[in-house]
């Protein structure tokens, strides 16, 4: 029998989408946004496609775009291509010339390509060159007016085909002035850029980059100016350099983050005040001096980010008159966004139960989400996209309500508006993303904060957090507005369900009946759990079966929903109560019944393990399991301790000529459960070598010994299920290396 | 004339002893040099310090071959911009990438070879007489390895070229590849991940349990020693990643720590620094993926190495001592203006003459 071994391997393998215990952890995202992050070529994709749809009338074109670059040149009057079907249809020969120079470049570009086993030729190099040149020329040669942004992008693209920096230097020069503005123009601007950084004019093309808003070349190219050195340099080159803009932003987010990390780690570090702390105030002064020089047309910017940093340092009073400053200053419209925001986010740090405060809250939380909306719709209508769309607003959003107020708002005594922040939030989430009416698993579709924040609640917590979303003490008019907007899928029988099972949790089964009674096998039947109570009984000994449903491989084993047939959870508490009376009362209703303690003990000892987090059926008390878990939760009693406890005292109870079956059952369950000090360990020496420790004198050992004991005492009587364990006879025969996980 | 006679036969027999234990040594020796950067491009220090030591040899790597779309692939392919001074001989290396060898590679010996020799073509370079393969095989891989060398072996020959490989110390315990000569690479030799205070770029207590093998490896070699320095940073929990030329004097984010009592008492062996990091920065990495970053807290440490002088040679000797002649062509690892300044030109003189 490999059982213990075997199936102490699948217990590793085999978990459900969420840890029970896990801790959640989500990144603090950047508060400190001045300008957009969409990236390089997010920035022009969008407005080509568009320009496609409008030509041809179709939004296919949108693909088409990318399809271009797919077409053989040798086959263009064959192609399906909706763009270029549109041109030839329409006799658009403008157009169609344009597109076939367009395919014929694209073409040539990747014909060549450095990273294949086919490394090219000269004579390949000397074919693409005189294309580009070829193009190059087709490309000037173009008189109209119509495409002539396009077909000067296409000189340019074909210029830097050819490593002609210069050429490209020259041509934007002398076409610059005489281009309107549009998406090619942009394009053949950043072409220009690359141009610049080649030829060393290294700020030159940042300026460029910082104005286009890519952060990545950005990030390059400035990785040795992210720093008040780098910034005061770049002021001094030019007060209004649009690469200011990413250094100042750059710098206060990663001041933030220091400041963050030092908080967390070693706040009073001589090392970090000196260093850090130090160029942030010298940050702020220098900040000051800008906006008092009256040389920047930003002076939001500067002044929002003295701000901030003030209020990071922990002078929130003089930070937050700042920022108050800062929005009414000259700057664009998002700078100006971006001072209110920091300010709101500044202002959480001396937070008050106050009503005049939570008003503020409430305003400014209404006042974000029309920032948020108009971000999202931007998004949209940029990427023709309906679902979330992940944006700076959300992101700062989802940082106030799951991580910075929580905390601060269980210090002021109100835990339940802490928990209703989070679960406004998780509702919001819902409904961005459109997920709200999903009905499948409250629990599986709950993002990780909240679930985590109910999840923690004991069974008293959690019946006063529903009556609380049902109005109960939520008096003032912040708590009235994040309860309207709660997550509406939290039915009455979620609650029942949440309260009974935390109940279980706690032990106290006879409170936990009456909630679960209230419970239908419908809504067990669309948790994620339903997977594994649908298949598993309670009633099975963990330790002589483990219930597999995932006959192969863990990972082909999909968590299904399924119909369960009876009410395990209710069944199980009431068993459990019937017990334990049992147990405490041993009077038999008539006289042909008879009552042996032991045997009752070792039933219950079975149920406490088998709903335990080590247990088939830890759905009876969790949502979810992982190896790794533990007793986690506040007030849960440990299951597998009881179980231990009333195998010990079953054993103790049973007199030497009792019941032989029981003996040998509660002999092996014994060993069989983890309880206690572990026969073997393990340490790391300096240089990571394992040190194995093994002790005798261990719970482990000991239980294994008695039964071994047993089994050698009785040899012929034992039953094979227990004989055969691999395990057992290893112990038997000297060679037992330990059995309990950790 | 009797007397001169006796010096030139004692000079013989003194010379043929040099070179009596430890086998042939590689052909043509001379002061050479690996270049591993991705654009071919040498600074002026650069080409002093080639004209300067009389490197002759250059072993530049033309790319990688990395499993890409399940099939091994060429990466990181060398970009021709300057060329390679006409008196030093430019030698091609291969690195592949030790999963590539899990992949049926008979089929790419070839491919391997005639890239070699086009981009050689295409970039007006003169054709090669060598290629080197350089491949962190073990155990488990040797034999896949060993036949696909036999192969691109084959392939060479016929295009004249010799082929040689690197050959790490820990497979100098395997028997030798199927290559005309070896260069072994000594360095790499310590674990950056454990913290025992060993230079874990070159540290002869690293060395010296392979000594003993270096005598009688059944194949002509040379050896490779270290320039460079690492600068590695590691978190609480351990060994994080190697940063890339971080400005260590910028006190805003760096600020130096004592010397670890450990790794202080050898003067002139042992050069380490480490520097504790005081604020948190996103450093972008030099990746093809332009958004891979590397993450730096207040609480980090940054440890840089370099090897010292003395130990390198203490590490050259010992080699010498137990194989005359593996320092008649010592390589550098690798040709670079800032490996280049780390030492003197005496030292690199002593460097490539022991």
């Amino acid at each position: 029998m490999k059982r213990f071994s075997i199936l102490s391997t699948l217990a590793l393998l085999c978990v459900i989408q969420v840890l029970a215990c896990g801790p959640w952890a989500r990144p603090m995202y950047y508060v400190f946004s001045a300008y957009n992050r969409q990236q390089l070529g997010e920035t022009f994709t969008p407005q080509l496609q568009q320009y496609w749809v409008n030509y041809t009338g179709q939004d296919d074109a949108r693909y088409a775009m990318s399809g271009l670059s797919w077409v053989n040149p040798e086959e263009f009057d064959k192609t399906s291509n909706i763009i270029i079907r549109t041109a030839i249809e329409r006799g658009d020969n403008e157009m169609e010339q344009y597109l076939r120079a367009l395919v014929a470049y694209m073409h040539a570009s990747s014909s060549i390509d450095d990273e294949n086993w086919q490394y090219p030729t000269k004579s390949q190099l000397k074919k693409q060159n005189t294309s580009m040149q070829y193009l190059n020329n087709v490309a000037r040669a173009y008189k109209g007016t119509r495409l002539r942004p396009q077909y000067c992008l296409l000189a340019m693209r074909t210029l830097m085909g050819m490593a002609d920096t210069q050429g490209v230097i020259d041509y934007w020069t002398k076409a610059e002035p005489t281009l309107q503005p549009s998406v090619y123009k942009e394009m053949m601007r950043n072409i220009y850029a690359g141009a610049l950084l080649r030829t060393g004019k290294r700020k030159e093309a940042c300026d460029i980059y910082a104005e286009q808003g890519d952060m990545l070349s950005l990030k390059w190219i400035m990785r040795e100016g992210r720093n008040l050195e780098g910034i005061t340099g770049e002021y001094n080159r030019d007060p209004n350099a649009p690469t200011l803009i990413y250094l100042v932003q750059d710098f206060v987010n990663i001041g933030s983050q220091t400041l963050r990390a030092q908080y967390e780690y070693d706040w009073d570090n001589p090392a970090y005040i000196s260093a850090s702390q130090n160029e942030m105030r010298q940050f702020i002064t220098f900040a000051q001096k800008v906006v008092k020089e009256g040389k920047t047309q930003v002076p939001a910017l500067w002044q929002s980010a003295a701000g901030y940093l003030t209020c990071g340092l922990g002078e929130t009073s003089s930070g937050l008159s700042m920022l108050d400053k800062a929005m009414k200053m000259k700057g664009t419209e998002r700078m100006l966004d971006n001072a209110r925001v920091c300010r709101w986010v500044a202002s959480m740090a001396t937070a008050d139960a106050s009503t005049k405060y939570q008003d503020y809250f409430l305003n400014e939380l209404k006042w974000m989400q029309t920032v948020e909306k108009k971000e999202i719709e931007t998004y949209r209508k940029q990427y023709n996209s309906y679902g979330f769309v992940s944006n700076h607003y959300t992101e700062v959003l989802q940082n106030i309500m799951y991580d910075i107020m929580p905390p601060k708002v269980t210090e002021w005594g109100n835990s339940n508006l802490a928990t209703a922040m989070m679960g406004w939030m998780n509702a919001h989430e819902k409904l961005l993303s459109g997920t709200y009416s999903d009905q499948y698993d409250e629990d599986y579709y709950m993002s990780g904060d909240y679930k985590h924040a109910l999840d923690e609640l004991t069974a008293q917590e959690m019946i006063k957090y529903r009556d609380y979303l049902n109005g109960k003490g939520a008096n003032t008019a912040l708590e009235r507005y994040l309860n309207a907007g709660k997550d509406i899928t939290m039915t009455a029988e979620y609650f029942n369900d949440r309260i009974g099972t935390k109940y279980i949790r706690e032990g106290n089964f006879e409170a936990a009946i009456p909630y679960l009674e209230k419970v239908s096998l419908d809504y067990y039947g669309k948790q994620a759990i339903s997977f594994y109570m649908s298949k598993r009984d309670y009633n099975v000994d963990r330790w002589f079966r483990r219930q597999v449903v995932c006959p192969g491989e863990y990972w082909t084993c999909h968590e299904k929903p399924s119909p369960v047939k009876y009410h395990q959870k209710l069944n199980f508490c009431r068993d459990m109560v019937m017990l334990k009376n049992t147990i405490a009362n041993p009077v038999p209703e008539d006289d042909n019944d008879v009552i042996y303690v032991p045997q009752l003990k070792y039933k219950m000892a079975s149920l406490y393990y088998q709903a335990s987090y080590k247990g088939d059926c830890w759905y009876i008390s969790r949502y979810g399991q992982s190896a790794y878990d533990t007793v986690c939760y506040r007030n849960e009693k440990d299951f597998v301790a009881e179980a231990a406890h009333l195998l010990d005292e079953a054993l103790k109870e049973m007199g030497p000529n009792d019941d032989f079956i029981l003996q040998q059952n509660l002999l092996y369950a014994r060993a069989y459960v983890p309880f206690g000090d572990r026969y073997h360990t393990q340490t790391w020496d300096a240089d990571y070598n394992v040190i194995n420790h093994y002790n005798k004198q261990s719970r482990e050992y000991q239980t294994m010994a008695d039964l071994a004991n047993f089994v050698k005492g009785n040899r012929g009587r034992i039953d094979k299920k227990i004989s055969r364990c691999d395990v057992l006879n290893k112990f038997i025969n000297g060679k037992y290396t330990g059995f309990w996980p950790e | 004339m009797k007397f001169h006679w006796s010096i030139i036969l004692l000079a013989i027999v003194l010379l043929t002893g040099c070179d009596k234990r430890g086998g042939d040594t590689v052909p043509d020796p001379q002061p050479a040099a690996y270049f591993w950067r991705t654009t071919l491009r040498f600074d002026s220090t650069e080409l002093a310090f080639l004209h300067e030591h009389h490197v002759g040899k250059l072993y530049t790597r033309f790319f990688d071959v990395v499993m890409r779309d399940d099939k091994p692939m060429p990466n990181a392919t060398l970009r021709f911009i300057d060329s390679v001074p006409k008196d030093v001989e430019m030698i091609p290396v291969v690195f592949i990438m030790e999963n590539c060898l899990q992949h049926d590679l008979d089929q790419y010996s070839d491919q391997l070879v005639e890239r070699v020799v086009q981009m050689c073509e295409t970039n007006d370079l003169p054709a090669p007489h060598e290629i080197q393969i350089d491949c962190d095989w073990t155990l488990k891989s040797m034999d896949a390895y060993y036949h696909f060398l036999e192969l691109v072996g084959n392939c060479a020959r016929k295009h004249d070229m010799r082929l040689s490989a690197t050959i790490r110390l820990h497979q100098l315990t395997m028997k030798a590849p199927p290559v005309d000569y070896g260069v072994l690479m000594v360095y790499n030799t310590g674990d950056a991940n454990r913290s025992n205070g060993r230079n874990p770029i070159l540290d002869y207590r690293d060395v010296q349990p392979y000594l003993k093998y270096v005598a009688k490896y059944p194949l002509p070699l040379c050896a490779a020693y270290p320039t460079y320095g690492w600068q590695l940073l590691y978190d609480r929990e351990g060994f994080k990643s190697i940063l890339h030329d971080e400005n260590l004097a910028d006190s805003t984010l760096y600020k130096p720590l004592p010397v670890n009592p450990l790794t202080q008492s050898q003067p002139g062996v042992m050069s380490h620094g480490t520097w504790l990091v005081v604020a948190s920065r996103d450093l972008p990495e030099l990746s093809d993926d332009a958004n891979t970053t590397t993450w730096i807290s207040p609480g980090d440490t940054v440890h840089t190495w370099t090897v010292a002088p003395l130990e390198l040679l203490r590490v050259s000797r010992a080699l010498q001592h137990e194989r005359g002649n593996i320092n008649r062509q010592v390589v550098i690892y690798a040709l670079d203006s800032k490996n280049i300044n780390r030492y003197n030109k005496e030292d690199y003189e002593t460097f490539f003459h022991p």
